[in-house]
Protein backbone atom coordinates (compact mmCIF):
# COMPACT_ATOMS: atom_id res chain seq x y z
CA UNK A 1 0.00 0.00 0.00
CA UNK A 2 2.88 2.55 1.07
CA UNK A 3 5.22 1.58 -1.72
CA UNK A 4 1.88 2.16 -4.17
CA UNK A 5 1.50 5.47 -2.60
CA UNK A 6 5.23 6.41 -3.21
CA UNK A 7 4.70 5.48 -6.56
CA UNK A 8 1.68 7.82 -7.20
CA UNK A 9 4.00 10.70 -5.12
CA UNK A 10 6.87 10.24 -7.75
CA UNK A 11 5.04 10.22 -10.86
CA UNK A 12 5.61 13.19 -13.34
CA UNK A 13 2.25 14.41 -13.27
CA UNK A 14 2.53 14.92 -9.26
CA UNK A 15 5.42 16.52 -9.49
CA UNK A 16 4.43 18.82 -12.05
CA UNK A 17 1.30 19.64 -10.27
CA UNK A 18 3.13 19.63 -7.38
CA UNK A 19 6.00 22.17 -9.25
CA UNK A 20 2.24 24.75 -9.65
CA UNK A 21 1.07 24.44 -6.55
CA UNK A 22 4.38 25.56 -4.72
CA UNK A 23 5.81 27.63 -7.47
CA UNK A 24 2.00 29.41 -7.66
CA UNK A 25 1.80 29.62 -3.41
CA UNK A 26 5.58 31.68 -3.52
CA UNK A 27 4.25 34.31 -7.05
CA UNK A 28 0.84 35.29 -4.98
CA UNK A 29 2.89 35.51 -1.81
CA UNK A 30 4.96 37.70 -3.73
CA UNK A 31 2.51 39.79 -4.94
CA UNK A 32 1.46 41.91 -1.91
CA UNK A 33 4.79 42.33 -0.49
CA UNK A 34 6.35 43.79 -4.07
CA UNK A 35 3.06 46.08 -4.24
CA UNK A 36 3.79 47.24 -0.62
CA UNK A 37 7.06 47.44 0.40
CA UNK A 38 6.42 50.02 3.11
CA UNK A 39 4.25 47.37 5.05
CA UNK A 40 5.95 44.51 4.51
CA UNK A 41 9.27 46.19 6.32
CA UNK A 42 6.89 47.08 8.82
CA UNK A 43 5.76 43.21 9.66
CA UNK A 44 9.61 42.66 9.19
CA UNK A 45 10.41 44.83 11.99
CA UNK A 46 7.68 43.47 14.40
CA UNK A 47 9.21 40.24 14.38
CA UNK A 48 11.96 41.74 16.09
CA UNK A 49 14.77 39.71 15.12
CA UNK A 50 16.90 42.04 12.27
CA UNK A 51 18.34 45.59 12.97
CA UNK A 52 16.75 48.53 11.50
CA UNK A 53 19.72 48.58 9.22
CA UNK A 54 18.27 45.72 7.81
CA UNK A 55 15.13 46.06 7.37
CA UNK A 56 14.18 47.80 4.31
CA UNK A 57 16.64 45.88 2.06
CA UNK A 58 15.23 42.93 3.08
CA UNK A 59 12.06 43.96 2.75
CA UNK A 60 12.62 44.75 -1.18
CA UNK A 61 14.91 41.28 -1.46
CA UNK A 62 12.76 38.92 -0.14
CA UNK A 63 9.46 39.91 -2.27
CA UNK A 64 11.51 39.62 -5.54
CA UNK A 65 13.52 36.09 -4.68
CA UNK A 66 10.21 34.92 -3.88
CA UNK A 67 8.17 35.79 -7.13
CA UNK A 68 11.99 34.77 -9.16
CA UNK A 69 12.42 31.75 -7.34
CA UNK A 70 8.30 30.92 -7.92
CA UNK A 71 8.65 31.54 -11.44
CA UNK A 72 11.71 29.67 -11.99
CA UNK A 73 9.83 26.40 -10.39
CA UNK A 74 6.61 26.74 -12.27
CA UNK A 75 8.90 27.20 -15.68
CA UNK A 76 10.40 23.63 -14.15
CA UNK A 77 14.57 25.61 -14.74
CA UNK A 78 16.59 24.71 -12.10
CA UNK A 79 14.10 22.93 -9.46
CA UNK A 80 16.29 21.58 -7.06
CA UNK A 81 18.11 24.31 -6.31
CA UNK A 82 15.03 26.54 -6.45
CA UNK A 83 13.25 24.04 -4.03
CA UNK A 84 16.38 24.06 -1.61
CA UNK A 85 16.17 27.63 -1.47
CA UNK A 86 12.92 27.51 -0.58
CA UNK A 87 13.30 24.95 2.04
CA UNK A 88 15.98 26.76 3.77
CA UNK A 89 13.12 30.09 2.97
CA UNK A 90 10.61 28.37 4.71
CA UNK A 91 13.46 27.29 7.70
CA UNK A 92 14.46 30.88 8.23
CA UNK A 93 10.53 32.22 8.25
CA UNK A 94 9.44 29.19 10.48
CA UNK A 95 12.29 29.58 13.01
CA UNK A 96 11.56 33.57 12.92
CA UNK A 97 8.15 33.08 13.79
CA UNK A 98 8.61 30.56 16.43
CA UNK A 99 11.43 33.00 18.01
CA UNK A 100 9.03 35.94 18.05
CA UNK A 101 5.94 33.54 19.44
CA UNK A 102 8.13 32.96 22.15
CA UNK A 103 8.85 36.56 23.17
CA UNK A 104 5.09 36.46 23.16
CA UNK A 105 5.04 39.12 20.24
CA UNK A 106 1.97 39.16 18.92
CA UNK A 107 2.66 39.35 15.15
CA UNK A 108 0.60 39.04 11.55
CA UNK A 109 2.66 36.56 9.25
CA UNK A 110 2.94 39.11 6.38
CA UNK A 111 3.54 35.62 4.05
CA UNK A 112 0.23 36.38 1.52
CA UNK A 113 -0.84 40.23 2.59
CA UNK A 114 0.62 42.72 4.14
CA UNK A 115 -3.25 43.30 5.34
CA UNK A 116 -3.02 43.74 9.49
CA UNK A 117 -6.98 42.41 9.25
CA UNK A 118 -7.39 39.44 10.39
CA UNK A 119 -5.90 37.38 13.65
CA UNK A 120 -2.44 37.22 14.34
CA UNK A 121 -0.46 34.27 14.23
CA UNK A 122 -0.44 31.53 16.62
CA UNK A 123 2.05 28.37 17.21
CA UNK A 124 -1.08 26.09 16.16
CA UNK A 125 -1.35 28.17 12.55
CA UNK A 126 2.49 27.43 12.11
CA UNK A 127 0.99 23.83 10.47
CA UNK A 128 0.71 26.03 7.17
CA UNK A 129 4.19 26.71 6.46
CA UNK A 130 5.07 23.08 7.48
CA UNK A 131 2.99 22.33 5.12
CA UNK A 132 4.58 24.39 2.32
CA UNK A 133 7.91 23.20 3.81
CA UNK A 134 7.40 19.79 3.38
CA UNK A 135 6.34 19.99 0.22
CA UNK A 136 9.54 22.04 -0.69
CA UNK A 137 11.42 19.67 0.85
CA UNK A 138 9.35 16.39 -1.29
CA UNK A 139 9.99 18.58 -4.83
CA UNK A 140 13.77 18.41 -3.56
CA UNK A 141 14.36 14.97 -2.73
CA UNK A 142 12.28 13.81 -5.98
CA UNK A 143 14.73 16.03 -8.30
CA UNK A 144 17.62 14.85 -6.44
CA UNK A 145 18.86 12.78 -9.27
CA UNK A 146 17.49 15.38 -12.26
CA UNK A 147 18.94 18.95 -13.35
CA UNK B 1 30.07 -13.87 -3.82
CA UNK B 2 29.23 -12.26 -1.05
CA UNK B 3 31.96 -9.93 -0.68
CA UNK B 4 31.88 -8.94 -4.40
CA UNK B 5 28.47 -7.80 -3.40
CA UNK B 6 29.47 -5.89 -0.42
CA UNK B 7 32.36 -4.06 -2.33
CA UNK B 8 29.33 -3.15 -5.18
CA UNK B 9 26.68 -1.82 -2.32
CA UNK B 10 30.18 -0.17 -1.02
CA UNK B 11 30.85 1.47 -4.66
CA UNK B 12 27.09 2.44 -5.33
CA UNK B 13 27.22 4.18 -2.28
CA UNK B 14 30.56 6.20 -2.57
CA UNK B 15 28.64 7.61 -5.96
CA UNK B 16 25.82 8.58 -4.73
CA UNK B 17 27.65 10.47 -2.04
CA UNK B 18 29.69 12.02 -5.18
CA UNK B 19 27.22 12.64 -6.76
CA UNK B 20 25.26 14.23 -3.67
CA UNK B 21 28.35 16.07 -3.40
CA UNK B 22 28.33 17.62 -6.72
CA UNK B 23 24.30 18.50 -6.88
CA UNK B 24 24.59 20.64 -3.87
CA UNK B 25 28.33 22.80 -5.09
CA UNK B 26 26.29 23.46 -8.31
CA UNK B 27 22.31 24.09 -6.27
CA UNK B 28 24.68 26.36 -3.78
CA UNK B 29 26.02 28.48 -7.09
CA UNK B 30 22.52 28.45 -8.19
CA UNK B 31 21.51 30.08 -4.86
CA UNK B 32 24.17 32.39 -4.61
CA UNK B 33 22.99 33.79 -8.33
CA UNK B 34 19.35 33.69 -7.46
CA UNK B 35 19.71 35.63 -4.18
CA UNK B 36 22.08 38.21 -6.12
CA UNK B 37 19.84 38.36 -8.99
CA UNK B 38 16.85 38.63 -6.93
CA UNK B 39 18.37 41.74 -4.91
CA UNK B 40 19.47 43.59 -7.89
CA UNK B 41 16.00 42.85 -9.48
CA UNK B 42 14.37 44.15 -6.10
CA UNK B 43 16.93 47.70 -5.83
CA UNK B 44 15.65 48.53 -9.45
CA UNK B 45 12.01 48.01 -8.88
CA UNK B 46 12.40 49.79 -5.29
CA UNK B 47 13.84 52.85 -7.03
CA UNK B 48 10.63 53.15 -9.58
CA UNK B 49 8.32 52.24 -6.92
CA UNK B 50 6.15 55.18 -5.73
CA UNK B 51 6.75 53.79 -1.95
CA UNK B 52 9.86 52.69 -2.50
CA UNK B 53 12.38 52.69 0.51
CA UNK B 54 15.60 53.85 1.78
CA UNK B 55 18.20 51.00 1.48
CA UNK B 56 20.08 52.87 4.06
CA UNK B 57 18.22 54.11 7.26
CA UNK B 58 20.46 58.11 7.48
CA UNK B 59 17.63 60.80 7.00
CA UNK B 60 14.43 58.58 7.28
CA UNK B 61 15.16 57.25 11.05
CA UNK B 62 12.26 53.99 10.96
CA UNK B 63 12.27 51.36 8.47
CA UNK B 64 9.23 50.91 6.26
CA UNK B 65 8.94 54.78 5.65
CA UNK B 66 9.60 55.98 2.16
CA UNK B 67 12.02 58.83 1.95
CA UNK B 68 8.99 61.36 0.25
CA UNK B 69 6.84 59.83 3.05
CA UNK B 70 9.54 61.27 5.87
CA UNK B 71 10.00 64.60 4.49
CA UNK B 72 6.48 65.22 5.37
CA UNK B 73 5.99 64.42 8.59
CA UNK B 74 6.74 66.55 11.11
CA UNK B 75 8.11 65.95 14.93
CA UNK B 76 7.04 67.82 17.86
CA UNK B 77 6.68 67.31 21.82
CA UNK B 78 4.04 67.03 23.89
CA UNK B 79 3.78 70.28 25.16
CA UNK B 80 3.79 72.06 22.22
CA UNK B 81 1.00 69.60 20.63
CA UNK B 82 -1.54 70.25 23.26
CA UNK B 83 -1.06 74.10 23.29
CA UNK B 84 -1.76 74.09 19.18
CA UNK B 85 -4.50 71.65 20.16
CA UNK B 86 -5.91 73.43 22.82
CA UNK B 87 -5.60 76.76 20.46
CA UNK B 88 -8.13 74.87 18.02
CA UNK B 89 -5.39 74.51 15.63
CA UNK B 90 -5.15 70.43 15.30
CA UNK B 91 -6.34 67.34 16.42
CA UNK B 92 -5.13 64.66 18.40
CA UNK B 93 -5.06 60.78 17.06
CA UNK B 94 -4.24 58.05 19.00
CA UNK B 95 -3.26 55.05 17.35
CA UNK B 96 -2.56 52.83 20.32
CA UNK B 97 -4.79 49.62 20.54
CA UNK B 98 -8.15 50.21 21.32
CA UNK B 99 -8.10 48.41 25.00
CA UNK B 100 -5.00 50.74 25.63
CA UNK B 101 -6.63 53.57 24.34
CA UNK B 102 -9.81 52.93 26.65
CA UNK B 103 -7.32 52.87 29.54
CA UNK B 104 -6.46 56.47 28.68
CA UNK B 105 -5.57 58.68 26.21
CA UNK B 106 -4.66 62.20 25.75
CA UNK B 107 -8.08 64.60 26.05
CA UNK B 108 -9.80 65.19 22.82
CA UNK B 109 -8.07 62.11 20.80
CA UNK B 110 -9.23 60.24 18.85
CA UNK B 111 -8.87 56.75 17.94
CA UNK B 112 -7.61 54.88 14.66
CA UNK B 113 -5.81 51.51 15.93
CA UNK B 114 -2.91 50.96 13.77
CA UNK B 115 -3.75 47.52 13.83
CA UNK B 116 -7.12 47.87 13.17
CA UNK B 117 -6.40 50.66 10.78
CA UNK B 118 -8.87 49.27 7.39
CA UNK B 119 -11.85 49.30 9.79
CA UNK B 120 -11.30 52.24 11.70
CA UNK B 121 -10.21 54.38 8.86
CA UNK B 122 -13.82 54.74 6.91
CA UNK B 123 -15.27 55.89 10.10
CA UNK B 124 -12.29 58.57 10.44
CA UNK B 125 -12.54 59.71 7.04
CA UNK B 126 -15.97 60.99 7.24
CA UNK B 127 -15.32 62.33 11.06
CA UNK B 128 -11.85 64.34 10.02
CA UNK B 129 -11.25 66.57 7.46
CA UNK B 130 -8.02 66.05 5.03
CA UNK B 131 -6.91 69.67 5.48
CA UNK B 132 -7.12 69.56 9.19
CA UNK B 133 -3.75 69.53 11.49
CA UNK B 134 -3.40 66.16 12.73
CA UNK B 135 -1.25 65.48 15.67
CA UNK B 136 -0.69 61.58 16.15
CA UNK B 137 0.76 59.66 18.83
CA UNK B 138 1.42 56.33 20.04
CA UNK B 139 2.94 54.45 23.21
CA UNK B 140 6.22 55.75 23.59
CA UNK B 141 8.87 54.50 22.63
CA UNK B 142 11.85 56.71 21.89
CA UNK B 143 11.12 56.16 17.68
CA UNK B 144 7.35 55.94 18.00
CA UNK B 145 6.87 53.75 14.64
CA UNK B 146 3.22 53.35 15.22
CA UNK B 147 2.74 56.73 14.29
CA UNK B 148 5.18 56.54 11.56
CA UNK B 149 3.23 54.26 9.97
CA UNK B 150 -0.37 55.73 10.59
CA UNK B 151 0.85 59.35 9.10
CA UNK B 152 1.96 57.35 5.70
CA UNK B 153 -1.20 55.68 5.62
CA UNK B 154 -3.01 58.93 5.88
CA UNK B 155 -0.55 61.00 3.50
CA UNK B 156 -1.71 58.45 0.83
CA UNK B 157 -4.93 58.57 1.46
CA UNK B 158 -4.67 62.57 1.00
CA UNK B 159 -4.31 63.98 4.51
CA UNK B 160 -1.38 66.32 4.12
CA UNK B 161 -1.00 68.62 7.72
CA UNK B 162 0.78 65.65 9.89
CA UNK B 163 2.95 66.14 12.58
CA UNK B 164 4.08 62.79 15.61
CA UNK B 165 4.49 63.62 18.93
CA UNK B 166 8.04 62.49 20.28
CA UNK B 167 7.88 59.37 22.76
CA UNK B 168 3.98 60.00 22.23
CA UNK B 169 1.22 58.90 25.42
CA UNK B 170 4.39 58.15 27.79
CA UNK B 171 5.58 61.77 26.89
CA UNK B 172 1.97 63.08 27.13
CA UNK B 173 1.59 61.57 30.56
CA UNK B 174 5.06 62.66 31.83
CA UNK B 175 4.42 66.35 31.06
CA UNK B 176 1.40 66.06 33.42
CA UNK B 177 -1.08 67.13 30.29
CA UNK B 178 -4.93 66.06 30.18
CA UNK B 179 -5.94 62.76 30.07
CA UNK B 180 -9.82 60.88 29.45
CA UNK B 181 -10.92 57.94 29.80
CA UNK B 182 -14.73 58.20 28.04
CA UNK B 183 -14.82 56.39 24.58
CA UNK B 184 -14.46 58.47 21.33
CA UNK B 185 -15.94 55.98 19.44
CA UNK B 186 -14.53 55.96 15.55
CA UNK B 187 -16.07 52.09 14.92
Amino acid sequence: MSEFILRILKHSWIMKILRIIIGGIFIYASFDKIIHPDRFAGIIMDYRILPWSLINISAIWLSCLELLVGVLIIGGIWVRSCSLLLIFLCLLFIGGMSFSLAKGISLHCGCFSTSLSGEARTWGSLWQEGLILLGCVWLWRMTLKRD
Amino acid sequence: MKKESGNVTKANALTNIHNLRISITQDLFRIMFLMFTSLVLGIIVNSIHPMGLPIRLSKVKTPGIPTWVWNQLHITDAQTAFEEVSAGQGLLVDVRDRKDYQKGYAQGAINLPYHEFEEYYPAFAKRVSKEEHLFIYCYGSIECVLSSRVAKRLLVYGFKNLTTIKQGFAAWKKSNLPIDKKSQDMK
